[in-house]
């Protein structure tokens, strides 16, 4: 499905370094939640170099492989990617095993131990119809429909099958054309942590793939992304509004999503653009009761998907470096937090280089120490202030 | 239950009822708008209470929507309109869509065509129907968007559970098609928890209660729109509006159960209130009843133990007193918040509770009520009659009504009505306490009874007090420390403001004779009730009889000035009496006289300007600036101040901004015109702001004469000055003033004939201008003919016999024309009417008339050889320090002097003159020497030797050659 990529704006550096790793290997995106990931892939569907077809699919709502593979395959029919059903090898494939069924009676039980076998075949017919072209199968929410295989439905297994089967499939059909994108706001370690922690899992399903993290955007992205925001608004601008327009960025990180909200913010309460209502909007957002920043998920997002034994300690971590206005050493971290708990200095090592991975810190390193800061200020601003 | 349908109600009028919630539908709408124009989907969730107007609010915002031209073009509407009930899946969720589409769609055809879309997918095998329900909705939907409109939606998710929401959300995401607006009565966990689907998926908008003012709005709109036509007039009456009031009150701003008693009221309009409130009581219970039915236990132990108590319970203490663990009762607490029952208010680590619509209490209470009737019955005073009345009812019966039997106590029954009031007034006890203790202090009958009118007139005004708290004239009389005269004067205003003339007399009256005014101040009781008397728009002739009655009193000298001219300016039209005040009284006269609808000057303004302390009043000029901080005057007086003070930026800054909040105001205009010329010296700008204050008031001729004061003195622009001149005495014909001004003009331009004219017209007009005379006087006299001007300076003094000008220029033409004991006795009265000290401060400073006055009786005392004149006039020389030209002058004297006293001590006439000589500049001998010169020449008596007379001659010629 082609979407409408008017309103998607900047993301052009990443989106053609994604394609240029894409000619050879498959990638795993992840990035905090409101980081515009969504948006990208969906940007990457539209705007493509001629030797790609991309497809894009999320499966956040699919509660078993086998409803995963048949909203992709009515997903990929409806894309018009697929043969007709009497050319193609699924379909060949799907005769000889279920007579007398109908392809979309793969909903039904007796389907269940088949979806990877279906899996392959529709894989093999999507290289038939597209030869010579790079099919990109973008999976939005990945990581998340995992997680609800594992924790909602029992699917542990089946989890584990869906992962191995995507890796040998990449294996296999990978130089011949076909390469995924699986993209998530929970990291995929946190599934794989929940797989290898409890499931005694020992597989690497996602070694072959390149890991990429969606950042916040360039300056000039964000810049573009304001304007674009301000013009399709109503807001009235002056000659003063381009120093302004900057520093709005600077003051939100140059994340999009709070960029987006803080021009909508004006736009509603009919002011302009200028530094006092950049600040008060900020505060705002920061400051006020309720959710309109919709921070609380970089902390519910921590107690949902972390471990008991470290959510407590990710949690003083954080509140202490809320507090901090320089870079702290892993030695002074580690010095806090033992005044608070025993802990072991892998365990904080751990800690760290998950809140790392998890993009909620960032990491100097200066005559070979590791020191850490908070990665974005914004959010610093409001876990100082809500929770440190 | 319903009365208020916002189902069926015609657009319009939901329109209409949309009090308080106005902003929110607009800003939804417009978001909708951009969203659709822009193709960006938009995600909105409203949260508000039972009856809070949520459906009132979706119906309107499906009316705005399905009428406008850009949004169906654009998408297909889906409005679920409290049909939440039942969906369980995302398939029975299109299904609701679908219905929706049939029941709005106004089109026969579709509604048809939908109805046998349903039929197939009944026929479906359950796995094929979702796929196949999308499949129609996308195809239906084509290029638009889906626009759905969902109640409740907290129970839709429910009911979908979480598989079924991510499905939802996987559809939404994947086809970029659904725009949701939905309600919820509360936050619920499918939106709140990280791992639900739904997790910050909306913008969430809060639905608060309606405030008072909203509520009246409401009810007032209700009466304009659905009657009766009496109720709109009855809203205005103080009865309506404590009814209004305890409406508010009692629905906790709830839209449904305002609707709910404003139906009630319908029926009976002069109800109490008691009636609407039990018959909504009684239709209510078994609403309130079957929800807590469906409470597990525990729960309506809470609710139960929160509607006994009145105010809101810690969390620990209801732990406690229902018998529960903290942590089980937090637990309930938060079902109760989601069920929207209870309220929370955070107090330090613990919550403090209470139940969110007090009906709900009302309704417990009536069935578990343990305080007997009077208590039951005093509760609901309070809330039915507004605290106002109940005050009101208390003060009447304990002080006004005729109640003392001849033994001196109350009467049984009244008493016992008084005690009900007494312990209505409950926790507003406290309130009426002092103002009790203040009442009762007042001996005089009179005074009491205007005190208690008056508390009970301003007690509808305000709730607790009839003052805001800290200016509260009881809470300042109490307070030993401060001063009671304003206090007196609050109350004062206060009476006359609800027109009880006669008692604000009484108590100015009874105040004087209690002796207990001190004096002193610029802004005197007699003045406030002056002014209040002006403010009240009182017919002139009563004002005149107070006036008169006020005249009596033994009050101050300066209030009567005042209070007399304004009598004879005002009421009984003598336009000259103004000019019996000075500038700054007559400014103040100006300020008094404003009426309220012209002039909104804070009272307390005059107060302040009468403050000496220039720190004090900085402060209470930021009090008052906080007070008012948008009433121009205030900040245009403030800025005044700030420029005296030399602040020039902040004066510029607040003299801006009064101009800003009333740019047709001239004073603000002059003012700061005055500003920018003397302390910015922007002299073209400040011109522009005086010909706006002509501009802004061309009758006023005050503003007239700043511009050619200006054109005069500033731009010594002359022609300009006469041109504008002759354009006043065509615009003015009847002042004096400006003939006068005029002809001062005309004289130092040396148009003696002219100048004339001009005066001798500002004489017809006013003859008793002294002024006039004076200047007639000089003129007489530059056209030497001495006999008329002395007779002009002399009517002049007559006129003014403080004039000092006209006895200076009266003692030189007589010291002219040779009568020294004459211009002698005219100089001693200037001395006379001026202190020893202002007299030396006038030397040091050059003021030419004092100099030339003491040099005058110097010379006379020498030429008549009167030593004690001379040592008079000498010792205001004493310690002072000259400027060297009046010590020059006074050099010649003293050579003078000593030519008489000591002729040892004069040198050659050669060397003195050159002496002179050489500290001589130019405009450094002073006019008294020319008089001198020729008297000397023409003296004949014997008075000076004649060697010394040729020795002073000379000296004169001399020095005259330089």
């Amino acid at each position: 499905m082609r979407f409408d990529s008017t309103n998607i704006i900047g993301r052009d550096k990443e989106i053609s370094n994604f394609f240029s790793i894409l000619k050879t290997h498959s990638i795993v995106l992840s990035s905090h939640r409101r980081m515009g990931k969504t948006m990208l892939l969906k940007k990457m569907t539209s705007e493509y170099p001629n030797e790609f077809v991309p497809f894009f699919i999320i499966v956040e709502g699919k509660s078993s492989p086998e409803e995963f593979f048949h909203d992709l395959y009515r997903q990929l029919q409806e894309d018009k990617l697929l043969p007709d059903n009497k050319n193609s090898r699924i379909f060949d494939w799907y005769e000889k095993t279920f007579a007398g069924m109908e392809i979309k009676d793969m909903k039904l039980p007796s389907f269940r131990s088949h979806w990877k076998d279906a899996l392959r075949k529709t894989v093999e017919d999507l290289l038939e119809t597209n030869k010579g072209k790079n099919i990109i199968i973008m999976i939005d929410e990945f990581p998340m429909m995992l997680y609800k295989f594992i924790k909602d439905n029992d699917l542990a297994k089946e989890a584990i099958e869906m992962l191995d089967t995507l890796r040998e499939i990449r294996q296999v059909y990978g130089d011949k054309g076909i390469k995924f994108i699986f993209c998530g706001s929970i990291g995929i370690n946190i599934v794989l942590d929940l797989l290898r922690k409890n499931h005694h899992y020992a597989g690497e399903p996602i070694n072959d793939m390149n890991l990429e993290i969606l950042d916040a955007m360039t300056p000039m992205d964000a810049e573009m992304l304001a304007n674009h925001l301000i013009k399709t608004s109503n807001i009235k601008i002056d000659s003063s509004s381009v120093m302004n327009i900057d520093e709005l960025c600077k003051e939100v990180d140059f994340l999009p999503f709070y960029i987006d909200l803080i021009i909508k913010e004006i736009d509603i309460n009919q002011e302009v653009v200028s530094k006092e209502n950049i600040a008060k909007e900020v505060e705002k957002l920061i400051s006020s009761p309720g959710n309109q920043g919709q921070f609380n998920h970089f902390s519910d997002r921590i107690n949902t998907y972390y471990e008991e034994d470290i959510k407590l300690k990710a949690k003083q971590i954080l509140n202490w470096l809320s507090r901090q206005d320089v870079l702290k050493s892993e030695e002074e971290i580690r010095n806090y937090l033992a005044s608070k708990n025993t802990v072991q200095i892998e365990d904080v090592n751990l800690i760290l280089k998950k809140l790392f991975d998890d993009l909620y810190i960032k990491r100097e390193i200066k005559d070979g120490i590791r020191f850490y800061e908070f990665k974005y200020r914004l959010l610093k601003r409001w876990w100082s202030i809500n929770l440190g | 239950m319903l009365i208020f349908n916002s189902k069926s109600e015609n657009p319009e009028h939901l329109e209409e009822m949309l009090i308080g919630r106005k902003g929110i539908v607009d800003s939804l709408e417009k978001s909708v708008n951009q969203g659709l124009i822009n193709n960006q989907n938009v995600q909105h969730l409203l949260i508000g209470t039972r009856g809070s107007g949520k459906t009132h609010v979706m119906h309107v915002l499906f009316n705005r929507f399905s009428s406008s031209k850009i949004i169906t073009e654009k998408a297909k509407i889906g409005y679920m309109i409290e049909e939440e009930i039942g969906i369980d899946s995302l398939f029975s969720l299109i299904i609701r869509i679908f219905e929706a589409f049939i029941r709005w769609s106004t089109n026969k055809e579709e509604k048809i065509e939908w109805r046998n879309k349903i039929e197939i997918l009944k026929d479906l095998k359950p796995y094929e129907r979702e796929d196949k329900a999308k499949e129609f909705l996308l195809s239906y939907l084509k290029e638009k968007k889906l626009l759905l409109l969902i109640e409740n939606i907290n129970e839709v998710f429910s009911g979908m559970k979480k598989p079924g929401q991510a499905r939802l959300r996987d559809f939404i995401q994947q086809y970029e098609k659904v725009n949701i607006i939905a309600t919820s009565q509360v936050l619920f966990s499918d939106i709140q928890n990280e791992d639900k689907p739904f997790h910050n998926f909306f913008k969430i908008t809060h639905l608060d209660r309606l405030s008072e003012e909203e509520t009246k709005l409401l009810l007032q709109t209700f009466a304009r729109t659905e009657g009766p036509p009496e109720l709109e007039s009855h809203f205005l009456t103080s009865q309506g509006i404590s009814q209004m009031k305890s409406i508010y009150f009692l629905s906790g701003g709830n839209h449904r159960l305002i609707a709910l008693f404003y139906e009630f009221l319908k029926i009976d309009i002069k109800s109490d209130m008691a009636d609407p409130f039990l018959k909504t009581l009684d239709k209510l219970k078994p609403y309130y009843e079957s929800f807590i039915r469906y409470l597990p236990p525990q729960q309506q132990k809470i609710i139960h133990f929160l509607a006994l108590k009145h105010k809101p319970q810690l969390g620990s203490v209801v732990a406690k007193e229902c018998f529960l663990t903290p942590g089980g009762t937090s637990k309930q607490m938060n079902e109760l918040q989601n069920k929207g029952f209870v309220e929370s208010h955070k107090m330090g680590r613990d919550n403090k509770y209470e139940l969110a619509e007090p009906m709900l209490r009302f309704c417990i209470e009536l069935t578990d009520n343990r305080d007997g009737i009077i208590g039951m019955l005093a509760r609901f005073i309070t809330i039915l009659y507004s605290d106002t009345e109940i005050i009101n009812k208390y003060l009447k019966l304990k002080y006004l009504s005729p109640i003392n039997c001849p033994d001196g106590n109350l009467k049984k029954n009244q008493y016992e009505e008084i005690l009900i009031y007494e312990k209505a007034g409950g926790e507003n006890k406290n309130n009426i306490q002092h103002l009790e203790t203040l009442i009762q202090s007042i001996e005089n009958e009179s005074a009491r009874g205007a005190l208690v009118k008056i508390t009970m007139m301003s007690r509808d005004k305000y709730l607790n007090c009839p003052y805001v708290s800290e200016s509260c004239p009881c809470n300042l009389l109490m307070n030993k420390e401060e001063n009671k005269e304003k206090v007196w004067k609050l109350f004062i205003s206060e009476l006359l403001k609800y027109s009880l003339f006669e008692e604000a007399f009484s108590l100015v009256n009874q105040l004087y004779k209690d002796h207990s005014i001190e004096k002193g101040e610029n802004i005197t009781i007699p003045i406030i009730f002056l002014r209040g008397l002006i403010m009240s728009g009182l017919d002139k002739e009563l004002i005149e009889n107070y006036i008169l009655r006020l005249l009596v009193l033994p009050i101050d000298e300066f209030s009567t000035k005042l209070i007399s001219v304004f009598l004879e300016y005002d009421i009984r039209n003598d336009k000259n009496a103004i000019y019996d005040l000075s500038k700054e009284e007559r400014a103040l006269l100006e300020h008094i006289r404003r009426t309220s609808i012209s002039y909104h000057f804070p009272p307390e303004m005059l107060d302040l300007r009468s403050e000496p302390n220039g720190n004090k009043k900085e402060r209470l000029y930021k009090h008052l600036i906080k007070k008012y901080p948008s009433d121009p005057y205030v900040l245009n007086d403030y800025a005044n101040f700030l420029s005296r003070k030399e602040d020039e930026k902040e004066a510029e800054k607040y003299y801006l901004k009064a101009i800003e909040l009333n740019p047709k105001e001239a004073e603000f205009t002059d003012d700061y015109g005055l500003f920018l010329l003397y302390y910015k010296k922007r002299i073209k700008l400040a011109k522009k702001f005086f010909l706006k204050s002509i501009d802004l008031e061309p009758k006023s001729l005050s503003y007239w004469f700043r511009y050619v004061d200006f054109l005069e003195d500033e731009e010594g622009n002359i022609k300009e000055t006469e041109k504008v001149y002759k354009k006043m005495t065509k615009l003015f014909p009847n002042s004096s003033k400006v003939f006068l001004h005029y002809g001062i003009q005309q004289f130092c331009q040396g148009d003696y004939v002219n100048a004339l004219e001009s005066i001798n017209k500002a004489i017809i007009i006013n003859p008793e201008n002294d002024c006039a005379y004076y200047y007639r006087g000089k003129i007489f006299s530059s056209l030497g003919n001495s006999e008329d001007s002395i007779k002009n300076f002399s009517h002049s003094i007559e006129l003014d016999a403080d004039n000092i000008p006209a006895y200076f220029d009266r003692s030189i033409t007589f010291f002219e024309q040779n009568k020294l004991k004459e211009s002698k006795d005219d100089l001693l009265k200037i001395i006379s009417l001026l202190t020893i000290k202002s007299i030396k401060d006038a030397l040091q400073n050059n003021n030419e008339i004092i100099c030339v006055t003491i040099f005058n009786l110097l010379i006379i005392g020498i030429v008549t050889k009167n030593l004690t004149l001379i040592n008079k006039a000498e010792k205001y020389f004493n310690k002072v320090k000259l400027s060297p030209e009046v010590e020059w002058n006074y050099r010649i004297i003293s050579i003078m002097k000593d030519t008489i006293i000591d002729k040892s001590k004069i040198p050659s006439l050669k060397t003195l003159v050159r002496s002179l000589k050489k500290d001589y500049n130019p405009n450094k001998l002073m006019t008294s020497f020319d008089p001198l010169s020729k008297y000397l020449k023409t003296d004949t008596s014997n008075t000076i030797q004649q060697l010394n007379r040729d020795f002073l001659i000379q000296l004169l010629n001399e020095i005259a050659k330089f």
